[in-house]
């Protein structure tokens, strides 16, 4: 692939897929400046890797497995900047995201205390409407566990909710 | 209670999956998994609004590009100074090896190659070392170091600036290159007499 059709394809790339994934990464570590880092990173990767690239699956699939391995070095540095204590991470940014004045606010506070694994299966099911099988395949685990990250996911918003009265008394 | 065991069951049941028949049966009659049901039902409204909230991304395109840019510049420069550098570097390394190999093989101590009965005057030590280097050699004997000299390719030793008592002595001489690293160490067994020409017989 030469030079020409390489940008080509990764603008293409970008003007279809850069809008959901950045979404998904601001969703996944609730910092919007961040999160537009992060999907230059990915698309910057997706460059590099382009040549690369068979096809065997599709390249929303293919994009979607890099953004999910930048988004994982992402939450490893920031682990390990907290744990030696080089930056101070504020809360909102080490796992949700709260826009303020969002009737489902509730629903980005429930992101901030759900582990980052759970997170990205139910932001894969809900926001993405990817099958549980192409979940296994994006995340490279298998579909029982990816069914059973799910579950645990879905109660943990619902328990989440409940608690903070969305469902009445 | 039967209820935990299905709640599983009803995220599929609401999404349209096919449930078991009994499941089925029992949630149509059960006020707890009815609840459930209505909980669960918010909550996939609430995980839907997901989909509604999107925020529209920042122009990343030009960002991305200048990034390339960069990338592609370094990668180029990175070749090419490769290809210029290979070949310097190739000489560099053989240069290192084959001085490295000199240095090793070129320092020999060429006098005195056995224990040898000498008197003071007598002892010196002769080297063959590389033309244009640099050594700097010590000697260890008596427990005093001291630092010899080379002219040409001979070290001088002169012991007779030590009052040495006669008998077997051990000098272990080091030689150092310029950054004082050792490069030869040797050590030689010397008989020594008190007086030139006296008659020694020695039988190791």
């Amino acid at each position: 692939m030469d030079d020409y059709k390489r940008r080509r394809k990764l603008e293409e790339f970008m003007n279809l897929y850069s809008k959901k994934i950045f979404n998904f990464l601001n969703y996944a570590i609730g910092d919007k400046e961040e999160a537009k880092d992060l999907v230059q990173d990915v698309f910057f990767k997706v460059y590099k890797s382009l040549p690369k690239f068979r096809g065997d699956s599709s390249p929303y699939t293919w994009i979607y497995k890099i953004a999910i391995n930048t988004l994982r070095n992402y939450i490893k540095q920031k682990k390990i900047k907290k744990i030696f204590s080089l930056e101070k991470i504020p809360e909102e940014i080490q796992m949700g995201y709260d826009p303020p004045g969002r009737p489902s606010s509730l629903l980005y506070d429930a992101f901030k205390k759900m582990p980052h694994d759970l997170k990205e299966v139910i932001l894969l099911y809900y926001y993405e409407e990817y099958g549980t099988k192409e979940i296994s395949e994006i995340l490279d685990i298998p579909e029982g566990t990816v069914k059973s990250r799910l579950y645990r996911a879905r109660e943990f918003i619902k328990n989440y909710l409940e608690k903070r009265g969305v469902y009445g008394v | 209670m039967e209820c935990e065991k299905y709640k599983e069951f009803l995220w599929d049941y609401l999404e349209g999956k096919e449930i078991p028949y009994e499941i089925l049966k029992h949630v149509e009659s059960c006020n707890f998994c009815l609840k459930e049901i209505e909980k669960i039902k918010k909550t996939i409204e609430i995980l839907d609004n997901l989909k509604e909230n999107l925020i529209e991304p920042y122009d990343i395109k030009e960002d991305v590009f200048e990034e390339i840019e960069k990338y592609e510049r370094l990668r180029k420069n990175v070749k090419n100074f490769s290809l210029i550098a290979t070949p310097f570097f190739f000489t560099f390394l053989l240069f290192i090896i084959f001085n490295f190999y000199k240095s090793k093989k070129t320092i020999e101590i060429i006098y005195p190659k056995e224990i040898q009965i000498l008197t003071p005057e007598e002892v010196y030590f002769a080297f063959k070392i590389p033309e244009n280097k640099n050594f700097i050699a010590q000697i260890d004997s008596y427990d005093i170091t001291q630092d010899i000299e080379f002219f040409k390719d001979i070290c001088f030793y002169d012991a007779r600036n030590f009052e040495i008592d006669p008998g077997f002595h051990i000098f272990k001489i080091n030689i150092f290159n310029e950054k004082g690293k050792i490069i030869k160490k040797v050590e030689k067994i010397f008989y020594l007499t008190n007086y030139k020409c006296e008659e020694y017989t020695y039988s190791p």
